[in-house]
C-alpha cells in the first residue's frame, strides 16, 4: 500500500467519468468488475449519456461518423454494413454475423424456425428491428410471429418486444408495421411508432391504428389523436413509406406520404412531434416534381438529414440520366413541420439505369446513393454547387422484389448513424438527471446559436458577394464606357487618317499631273524648238523654192502658184507656230529638200498631239479626280470599317451593361 | 477599483498554495485559469496573494510551468506543443496525476484537465481488471460470486 495516499476510487465522479468517457465500450464492461464503485458510476444513466456524448465528439472530431447500411435479401438473407473513415479510406464492415450472434442469444433458435429481420431505424446507437419468425411446420395464421428487436452493438444487447396485442381475432398477427424508431432527449426515452390493422364493424373496412411504444415502462399506448388521413379507410388513407435515412430531427419524426384525395395523388411532408404526439401534413417545396410511379424515368423523394439538416431529396432519372436536388428545411413551424424550404445543389447528372438514390448523408457532406446497374463504387462525382462533394456509389437493388445479377436484392435500409461507434446501451431504468437535461438544453442551445451564427455568417458573405458583384458590375460598366469612348476616339483616328491618306492621294494626283503637264510642257517647248528649227530649214527651203521658181518661173508660173499654194498650207496647219521672215527666206532657199520637208508637214499633227495629251491629262486629271472621289469613298468606307465594326461591339457593350 | 484595467500585460499576480508557498507569475500565465481569473475581477487588491487553497506547492509549481508553456503558445506550431504535453504528462507519477487532475478540475484549466483525464485513461485502456486494480491500488470490494457473475454479463469483454 505504498500509493495509498492518493485512490483513484475517491476521484469525484465527473473526474472519474471524464476518464472513463474516453474509453470504449469494452474496457467499460471489464472496469465494473473493479470495484463497487465504479461498477455503480458506469452503470450510471447519466454516465451512459455523457459516454455516449463524448465518444459521438471524438468521432465527429476525427470526422469519422459511420452510416449503418442495412437491407434485407431474400436470396442471401439479411445484410449489415457500417461505412465508417479508416486512415482517410472507407471501410464497410460487415455486422451481419455480431446481429446474429446478439439475436441468437434472446431469440429461441428452434431448426423449424427461419428467422427475419429487417432493419427499422436507428437512433443513439441502438438499431430498431422488425423480426419474423417463420414456422415452417405450422400453418394459417399460425406460420409467422411477430416480433421487434432492439440491438445495441457496443454492448451486444439484443432486446425483443412484443406487440400490441392483436385488437381484433380476425387479424391475430395485428398487420402490424413499425412506422419510425426514435430517441426521445426529452424524457430520456426510446419510442417505437408502429400500426395495428383493425377491422370496423359493421363494414369490415380495415383502418389503421397508430401505436407508440416506450422502452423505459415497455409498454404500447394507442395514439388517441390521429388524423383521419391516418386511420381512415379505403380513399384518403395516406400511404406512408418508411425512409431509408436518419429523419428524427429536434423530436420530429418525419415521412413521405403519399395521400389519395378525388383530384388524384398527392405527396406531402408528414411530420410526427413526439412530445405533443401530434401529426401534421405539409408541402413540399415548391417547384418539386411531385414523386412518379415510374420505375424508370420521372422522379423519386427521399427525406433523411443532410449535415444535421432535415433535407428532402428529389431524384430524377430521365432516359438513364440521373441527378438528385437536395432541398434543406430552412425554417419549422412550432410542431417542427416544414415551412421554408431551400435548394441547397443539384448533383451534376450521372448515366444510370435508375437512381441515383439517396440512402444517407455522412457529416463532412458525402451523400450514400445506391444506383442500380453497376456494383463499381464511382468516386467523385461533382456536383454543380461550389462545395465539392464526393459520391460514394454503393450498388443496390432495390427493385421492390426482383432479383438482380449481383445478388443484391431487397429493400435497402440505409440508416446514417451517427453514433453507432458510440457506446449507448438500453436505459432499462429511467434516469432522472436534471444536469443531463441541463446540458441538453446548453447543447441545443449551443446548436441553435451556432447555427445563427453560421446563417449569420452565410448572410454576411452573400452580402459581401453582391456587394462585390456590385463593384464588378460598376466596373464592368465603367470599362464599358471606356471602351465606348476608346471605340469613338479610334473611330475619329480612323476618319482622320482616312481623310489624310485621301488628301495624300489627291496630292499625289496633283504632282503627278503636274509632273505630266510639265512633262508635256517641256516636250511641248522642245517640240516647238524643233518646229522653229525646221521652220528656219523650211523658210531656206522655200526661198530656195522661191529663188529656183523665180528661175523657172520663166518656164513655167503655173508651177509656182502650185508650190506657192502648196507651202502655204502648212504654214496655216500650224498656227500656233510663228514662222520668221528668216525661216520663210531658208525655206524659199532650200526647195530642194522639199520631199524631207514633206515628212515634217506631218508634225502639225503631231503637234497637235500635245493637246490631245492634254485632254486625256484634263481627262485623266478628272479621272484622277474621279478615282480621288472613289478613293475618298474607298477611304470613307474604309473609314466607316470601324463604324461597321461598332454595330457588332455595340450589343456587346450593351449585353456587358445589362449584365 | 480602476486599478484592475491598467497596464494589463505587465501585472504579476503571487499565487499562494495550500501549504504557504507563494509564485508570482504574469497575470495571462495565471488567467488560464478561470478560478484565478474570477477571483480577480471580484479582488480589490491585486498585490496581495491569491490563495490556491487545495493545491500544494509542489503541485501548483508544475500547474504554473504547464500555464506559463500554454500562455505563449504563439512561440510554437501546435505539433510542437502537443509534444510538450505529451512529455509533461509522461513524466507524472501515478500520484502528481491524481493530484494534478484535482489542482486542473479546482483551477478550471481546461486544457490541462483534457491532457490529465486523457493520460489516465491511456492507462487504463486495454488493461485486466487485475492490472487495473494492481496499477491504481484498488481494493476488490467485490465476493468472487459476485464478480463472476459481472464477468459472465459480458464475457466477450474479457477476451482479448
Amino acid at each position: 500500500m505504498n500509493a495509498g495516499e492518493t485512490n483513484y476510487i475517491l476521484l469525484p465522479n465527473d473526474l472519474l467519468g471524464g476518464i472513463f468517457s474516453r474509453l470504449p465500450v469494452k474496457d467499460l464492461l471489464r472496469l465494473r468488475c473493479v470495484c463497487r464503485s465504479w461498477c455503480a458510476l458506469i452503470d450510471d444513466f447519466s454516465f451512459i449519456l455523457t459516454h455516449h456524448r463524448a465518444q459521438y465528439a471524438i468521432h465527429k472530431a476525427d470526422g469519422d461518423v459511420p452510416l449503418l447500411i442495412w437491407y434485407h435479401d431474400l436470396a442471401c438473407g439479411d445484410r449489415c454494413y457500417l461505412l465508417s473513415k479508416h486512415q482517410g479510406g472507407d471501410v464497410l464492415l460487415n455486422l451481419i454475423s455480431d446481429v446474429e450472434r446478439d439475436r441468437n442469444y434472446v431469440l429461441t433458435v428452434d431448426p423449424n424456425v427461419i428467422v427475419k429481420a429487417l432493419c427499422k431505424g436507428t437512433a443513439n446507437g441502438i438499431i430498431c428491428f422488425e423480426i419474423i419468425l417463420f414456422h415452417k411446420e405450422r400453418s394459417g395464421y399460425d406460420l409467422y410471429e411477430y416480433r421487434l428487436g432492439l440491438w445495441n452493438p457496443a454492448t451486444r444487447d439484443f432486446k425483443i418486444v412484443a406487440y400490441p396485442k392483436a385488437p381484433d381475432q380476425r387479424f391475430p398477427q395485428g398487420g402490424h408495421v413499425v412506422r419510425g424508431f426514435m430517441y426521445d432527449a426529452m424524457s430520456n426515452d426510446f419510442k417505437i411508432l408502429a400500426t395495428s390493422c383493425i377491422v370496423c364493424d359493421p363494414d369490415s373496412y380495415i383502418s389503421l391504428a397508430y401505436d407508440i411504444y416506450s422502452l423505459s415502462t415497455n409498454s404500447w399506448k394507442r395514439l388517441s389523436n390521429q388524423p383521419i388521413y391516418l386511420g381512415a379507410r379505403g380513399p384518403g388513407l395516406a400511404i406512408v413509406s418508411p425512409s431509408t435515412m436518419d429523419t428524427f430531427v429536434n423530436g420530429v419524426y418525419y415521412w413521405i406520404a403519399s395521400l389519395s384525395t378525388g383530384d388524384g395523388t398527392k405527396d406531402w411532408i408528414l411530420s410526427f412531434h413526439l412530445s405533443t404526439e401530434t401529426f401534421k401534413l405539409s408541402d413540399a417545396p415548391q417547384g418539386v416534381v411531385q414523386p412518379s410511379l415510374h420505375l424508370y424515368n420521372g422522379s423519386k423523394w427521399e427525406i433523411g438529414l443532410y449535415k444535421e439538416f432535415l433535407a428532402l431529396y428529389v431524384t430524377q432519372n430521365l432516359e438513364q440520366v440521373g441527378s438528385i436536388e437536395i432541398w434543406v428545411v430552412t425554417e419549422f413551424d412550432n410542431l417542427g413541420a416544414p415551412i421554408a424550404w431551400q435548394c441547397l445543389f443539384v448533383t451534376s447528372p450521372i448515366h444510370v439505369q435508375y437512381g441515383p438514390y439517396a440512402v444517407g448523408s455522412r457529416l463532412d457532406g458525402d451523400l450514400l446513393v445506391k444506383i442500380a446497374d453497376t456494383l463499381e463504387s464511382i468516386p467523385s462525382v461533382k456536383e454543380s454547387d461550389q462545395e465539392l462533394i464526393m459520391y460514394h456509389l454503393i450498388m443496390f437493388w432495390i427493385m421492390y422484389g426482383f432479383a438482380s445479377n449481383c445478388g443484391l436484392d431487397g429493400l435497402a435500409y440505409c440508416l446514417s448513424d451517427p453514433s453507432i461507434m458510440a457506446e449507448a446501451r438500453v436505459p432499462v431504468a429511467r434516469g432522472d438527471d436534471h444536469q443531463f437535461m441541463r446540458n441538453l438544453l446548453q447543447d441545443s442551445e449551443s446548436t441553435v446559436a451556432s447555427l445563427r451564427s453560421e446563417i449569420e455568417a452565410l448572410k454576411h458573405s452573400k452580402e459581401m458577394i453582391e456587394e462585390q458583384f456590385e463593384i464588378y458590375k460598376m466596373g464592368n460598366e465603367d470599362l464599358n464606357l471606356k471602351l465606348l469612348a476608346v471605340n469613338s476616339r479610334m473611330d475619329e483616328s480612323h476618319q482622320k487618317i482616312a481623310s489624310l491618306l485621301e488628301e495624300m492621294k489627291n496630292k499625289e494626283n496633283h504632282c503627278e499631273e503636274l509632273e505630266a503637264k510639265c512633262h508635256n510642257y517641256l516636250q511641248v517647248q522642245l517640240k516647238r524648238v524643233q518646229k522653229a528649227d525646221t521652220m528656219k530649214h523650211l523658210d531656206q527651203g522655200k526661198k530656195q523654192l522661191r529663188n529656183s521658181a523665180k528661175k523657172e518661173a520663166m518656164a513655167s508660173s503655173q508651177d509656182a502658184v502650185i508650190s506657192d499654194k502648196f507651202i502655204s498650207t502648212p504654214t496655216r496647219s500650224a498656227p500656233g507656230v510663228t514662222s520668221t521672215p528668216e525661216s520663210e527666206k531658208k525655206l524659199a532657199s532650200q526647195r530642194s529638200s522639199l520631199l524631207d520637208q514633206m515628212q515634217y508637214t506631218d508634225e502639225p499633227d503631231q503637234l497637235e498631239s500635245p493637246k490631245t495629251k492634254e485632254i486625256i491629262c484634263t481627262n485623266h486629271h478628272s479621272g484622277s479626280q474621279n478615282t480621288g472621289n472613289v478613293a475618298a469613298k474607298i477611304n470613307d468606307d474604309i473609314a466607316l470599317g470601324p463604324l461597321a465594326i461598332v454595330p457588332y461591339q455595340k450589343p456587346q457593350v450593351d449585353l456587358l451593361r445589362s449584365s | 477599483m480602476a486599478s484592475t484595467s491598467t497596464s494589463t500585460l505587465s501585472r504579476k499576480l503571487i499565487l499562494k498554495s495550500s501549504d504557504g508557498e507563494k509564485f508570482e507569475v504574469d497575470e495571462n500565465v495565471a488567467m488560464q485559469s478561470q478560478t484565478i481569473k474570477h477571483m480577480i475581477e471580484d479582488l480589490d487588491d491585486i498585490n496581495s496573494p491569491i490563495p490556491v487553497s487545495i493545491v500544494t506547492g509542489t503541485i501548483l509549481s508544475k500547474v504554473i510551468e504547464y500555464c506559463k508553456k500554454h500562455a505563449t503558445e504563439d512561440s510554437d506550431s501546435d505539433e510542437q506543443l502537443k509534444q510538450w504535453d505529451k512529455e509533461y504528462a509522461n513524466n507524472m507519477d501515478l500520484n502528481t496525476l491524481y493530484y494534478l487532475l484535482l489542482a486542473a478540475n479546482y483551477m478550471e484549466i481546461k486544457g490541462l484537465l483534457e491532457l490529465i483525464t486523457q493520460c489516465v485513461a491511456d492507462m487504463i485502456k486495454g488493461k485486466s481488471p487485475e492490472e487495473i486494480r494492481a496499477h491504481f491500488n484498488i481494493k476488490n470490494d467485490f465476493t468472487p460470486q459476485e464478480e463472476a457473475n459481472i464477468r459472465n454479463e459480458n464475457p466477450w469483454a474479457f477476451e482479448n
